[in-house]
């Protein structure tokens, strides 16, 4: 696939995903390039934001097989990546797959489920398999796993931890759509939109899995100036010594912005990765990976003041300054 | 002597104006809409002074064909003239000596002659003046601007150094970016790229194309440069400026490829992004420069045409003299007006100078004056005024005209022969007296037809002879100069172009100078030679002290940032409870309850201890009795707290694992806070 195709399929369906998805025109382009660069999202919003309608709208754009995981303090880590049923009629153990074993997953309130459920889960996301029994299985492909957790309830939940957290590629923070989406949401089911029923409403598919996974493999063809890979280290470098930050970003943050970088890169119909595509997505990228000084949690600081203080100081390659 | 001067006069004629010639231009000149009292429908109102000319004009003038019917009998003499409409160059000739003359109706009485208005046209226009207010202080805005905001960016003094070397040396290595040597200059940039291009190194030159490009934008206040921002921030920047943005982004597109992508950087890409590069680096100097020059041609004088050039200030009235420059001017006479002051003469080489109209200059300026002409200069004194240097050895009055006759002059010591046939005519009877004591007339040109006597007089030589005792023109020599002197300036005012034969002979006798012929009037040395005296001239020392006042208020109150600035520190001191409230989520987060019961209680015991039993090593149970008898309270509640907490205290220390926090937990922490308070001795007072 030419880069050019290879834009203008990815314009093709980031509209078509706007279509169903309004207002987050941002979610949506940080979560295609999860899905290009092979990495998982982390998504922090309240209920009722279209988490949910999210995935499963990608599920039908990109042709690719979706399900769910609604994470409650009970579940069980076979749940999740399932287990060995014994067979009474064939008097053999028979291998169960649990909902892993898709295409996309939505985890739904991670945090809610208790952490040897948790560590199962990121751990099939990490190998792209699962071991059950010895037996280790592969995962199809691509595979996307989209977590949710709920910001403002604390009661009950069993926060992921951070060396949990970094698996993620991006945590993406949804907000309520401003008035007049809330409107245009309202128009749309006024006009019979139906979440259920995504065909109904006129989405096409745009990509099959095997696409995906070929554009996935395209992106290892986009250069990558030395440049860029100073100005990712500096910027990785610098959380490890900002002021407010106790524990900085691993070199995984590295490889995950290079990663997401030529994925955008790739999506604007680039050959080579640019400061700005690092820039742009350095925030979604680090903030989940920085444990910060109780002192700067006291005074309010977030992870989100110290990506944005570091961005201002790194020194942007080639720059005329 | 008199036959050598009649061939020089004919030698003279043939390189000297004609009078025809002098005549068309005088008409042409007059015709000019700036001499409007010669158009009857003009409306134009007539000083005094200037009704002196009327009768000399006469009706049906050719050059001046409407003055005459402006002569009406409005005016019936004793009334304060009407002032000359806005806008008009009129300017009154204050204090002028000797009395008016052909007055209609005025029945011998004077009209009052002093103007209680006079309106003053530096030569500029109102819109002109308007310009240049709002360019003074538009300028010194920006200028305050421009202080306060570059204080504020903070931004690095090692950024602006300018060296010549490349910003982007790939030697240099990547750690001492930050120290780098920046060139910030647009076009020592783009020089440099030119440069870099012709030996071939197009990356180089690319990148200087770049940093112009960038450096013209910052410069413009576009965008701001940084280290930190991208390409991307900088086309953000110009989201007011789609057009520019467009233009902008295609350029930092092409940079890009070359910079990070794999296209080679060659002379046609160079040449293809400097052909981009350029239009919007000179389009912002462009503009500027076109600015400049409409301003400078707006707000300056007149500068229609070689004619008018120089011109700017000299009256337009019956009374003024720009029509005579004009004549002189087209007679390839290099006559202007002169405003700087009278300093640095010496340096002028040739030429004249001209004193014209109710100039005074200081006894420093007429040495001055005096001195150059000494060194071979020619000076013409036209002034009327009766002050002139006694060394001059002649005197100025002006007398009175009882008839037609007294307004003729005719020309003498030779003169007759140059200009026979001509007719001189000026409205007043000005004449000249040498004084018989310092007699230093060395020609005389010119005196009032109707001059009477003769004085008898002493040359150089020792030797007498009969001179008329009154001039109107003579020649005064003065070392190798001299000095030409006229009785009053009416022969070269504006009216008097129309009259007779005067334009012609005024012309032809300055027009044998060679050089320039300054016009030395009241206005001479107004212009400032510095800005204080220029601040000084225009009044406008109160408002600058006043600014200067306002900036000192401003940096009081808003001061100036040192060094580089940093976000607004939240100064807000929280409360211990909220640290202790901060510690106490984190130590929930790490499910740590029971340490922290563990860690209350071992304190709490301690503390009862320290109070009820100090130095001593009491089991529970002398503890609880103790702390009973202090408090009160019953002995079986207090053992059951302290064992209670006691326990707490052990398990805590050997426990595993996570522990969920129950509500009984926080009651007995409760329980023994509470004892705690209970058990401090109440301090007796004294």
């Amino acid at each position: 696939m030419q880069l050019d195709q290879f834009n203008q399929t990815y314009e093709r369906v980031r509209q078509e995903i706007s279509r169903v998805l309004l207002g987050q025109d941002e979610v949506v382009e940080h979560v295609l390039i999860a899905i290009l660069a092979r990495g998982h999202v982390l998504i922090e919003g309240v209920p009722g934001l279209g988490k949910t309608l999210l995935v499963r709208t990608l599920g039908h754009v990109l042709g690719c097989e979706f399900k769910r995981i609604q994470f409650t303090p009970d579940l069980m880590p076979s749940d999740v990546t399932g287990g060995n049923i014994y067979n009474q009629k064939d008097d053999a153990f028979q291998f169960i797959q649990g909902p892993v074993f898709t295409q996309l997953l939505l985890a739904d309130e991670i945090n809610r489920a208790p952490a040897k459920t948790q560590a199962a889960l990121l751990e099939a996301m990490q190998d792209r398999s699962v071991t059950a029994d010895g037996v280790s299985r592969r995962l199809p492909e691509p595979f996307f796993v989209m977590a949710t957790q709920n910001p403002v309830e604390s009661q009950g939940t069993y926060p992921l931890p951070e060396a949990q957290l970094d698996r993620f590629m991006m945590k993406i923070e949804v907000h309520h759509p401003t008035a007049d989406v809330e409107k245009a949401i309202l128009r749309n089911h006024v006009q019979g939109f139906e979440a259920s029923n995504l065909p109904g409403f006129g989405l096409s598919q745009v990509l099959s899995a095997d696409q995906i996974v070929g554009m996935q493999a395209q992106l290892n063809q986009i250069r990558v100036d030395e440049g860029i890979i100073d100005y990712i280290t500096d910027i990785v470098g610098r959380t490890r010594s900002h002021r407010s930050v106790y524990l900085g970003a691993s070199p995984r943050a590295s490889i995950a912005l290079l990663a997401c970088g030529r994925a955008r890169a790739a999506a604007e119909a680039r050959d080579f990765v640019i400061p700005d595509d690092i820039k742009a997505l350095a925030p979604a990228v680090l903030r989940h990976r920085l444990i910060l000084h109780p002192d700067a949690e006291i005074e309010g600081v977030s992870a989100d003041d110290c990506v944005d203080g570091i961005l201002r100081e790194a020194i942007v390659p080639k720059s005329a300054a | 002597m008199i036959p050598a001067l009649h061939a020089l006069a004919t030698v003279l004629a043939f390189a000297n104006p004609t009078i025809d010639s002098v005549e068309r231009d005088a008409k042409e000149v007059l015709a000019d809409e700036r001499y409007d009292f010669c158009d009857a429908d003009s409306g134009y109102l007539l000083w005094s002074d200037d009704r002196d000319w009327c009768e000399l004009v006469g009706p049906r003038n050719e050059r001046c064909p409407g003055f005459y019917e402006l002569c009406d009998d409005k005016w019936q003499g004793g009334d304060t003239p009407v002032a000359a409409e806005p806008g008009d160059n009129t300017r009154t000739p204050p204090k002028k000596k000797g009395k008016g003359v052909f007055n209609k109706g005025a029945g011998g009485d004077d009209p009052k002659k002093d103007p209680t208005t006079v309106r003053v046209n530096p030569g500029l226009s109102s819109f002109s003046q308007m310009l240049m207010w709002a360019l003074a202080i538009g300028g010194l805005l920006m200028l305050i601007w421009s202080i306060v905001r570059n204080r504020g960016t903070g931004r690095d003094e090692e950024e602006e150094v300018h060296v010549d070397q490349s910003p982007l040396d790939p030697e240099l290595p990547p750690g001492d970016a930050a120290r780098r040597i920046i060139e910030t200059d647009v076009t020592r940039l783009l020089e440099r790229a030119r440069q870099n291009a012709g030996r071939g190194e197009y990356r180089l030159a690319v990148n200087d194309l770049y940093a112009a490009l960038l450096r013209r934008l910052d410069g413009d206040g576009l965008i701001e440069i940084h280290r930190a921002r991208t390409n991307g921030d900088y086309v953000r920047d110009l989201r007011d400026k789609p057009q520019l943005r467009g233009e902008v982004r295609s350029v930092l597109r092409d940079v890009e490829h070359v910079q990070f992508g794999d296209t080679e950087p060659s002379e046609p890409v160079y040449r293809r992004i400097l052909d981009k590069v350029k239009p919007l680096v000179t389009r912002q100097l462009g503009g500027l420069i076109l600015a400049f020059l409409m301003g400078a041609t707006l707000g300056g004088c007149d500068y229609g045409d070689d004619e008018h050039e120089g011109l700017a200030g000299l009256d337009t009235s019956p009374t003024g003299i720009r029509a005579f420059i004009q004549i002189l001017r087209r007679q390839d006479v290099d006559a202007h007006h002169r405003t700087r002051t009278l300093e640095q003469l010496r340096k002028k080489e040739e030429g004249a100078m001209f004193l014209f109209g109710d100039v005074a200059p200081s006894d420093e300026e007429w040495d001055e004056l005096l001195a150059w002409t000494k060194e071979g200069g020619t000076l013409i004194i036209a002034t009327g005024r009766d002050d002139l240097p006694a060394r001059l050895g002649i005197d100025v009055v002006l007398g009175e005209v009882d008839s037609e006759s007294d307004t003729y002059l005719e020309f003498v010591d030779g003169y007759e022969y140059r200009y026979e046939g001509l007719t001189l005519r000026t409205p007043r009877y000005g004449r000249l007296e040498a004084n018989p004591n310092n007699y230093r007339i060395s020609q005389m040109i010119v005196r009032p037809l109707q001059s009477q006597g003769e004085d008898v007089m002493e040359d150089e030589f020792g030797e007498y002879y009969a001179a008329p005792s009154e001039l109107y023109a003579a020649r005064v020599s003065q070392g190798l100069g001299e000095v030409i002197v006229f009785a009053d300036p009416m022969l070269f005012e504006n009216a008097s172009m129309a009259v007779e034969d005067n334009a012609y002979f005024a012309t032809d006798l300055l027009t044998d100078f060679g050089g320039e012929i300054e016009i030395i009037d009241e206005w001479t040395g107004t212009g400032a030679q510095n800005p204080l005296q220029s601040i000084e001239n225009s009044a406008m020392t109160p408002v600058i002290l006043q600014l200067l006042a306002f900036m000192a208020l401003l940096y009081l109150w808003r001061g100036i940032a040192f060094g580089r600035l940093r976000d607004p520190a939240t100064r807000g001191r929280r409360a211990f409870v909220d640290h202790v409230h901060a510690l106490a989520l984190q130590y929930a987060k790490a499910r740590a309850s029971r340490h922290v019961l563990g860690m209350y209680t071992t304190w709490v015991l301690e503390r009862l201890r320290d109070r009820v039993a100090p130095g001593t090593q009491r089991s529970l149970h002398g503890l609880a009795q103790a702390v009973a008898a202090r408090t009160g309270r019953p002995e079986a509640e207090v053992m059951r707290l302290l064992v209670e907490a006691h326990s707490l205290r052990e398990s805590s220390s050997h426990a595993s694992g996570v522990y969920t926090a129950r509500k009984h937990d926080l009651e007995l922490m409760r329980e023994l806070t509470r004892l705690l308070s209970a058990s401090k001795r109440s301090r007796k007072k004294k």
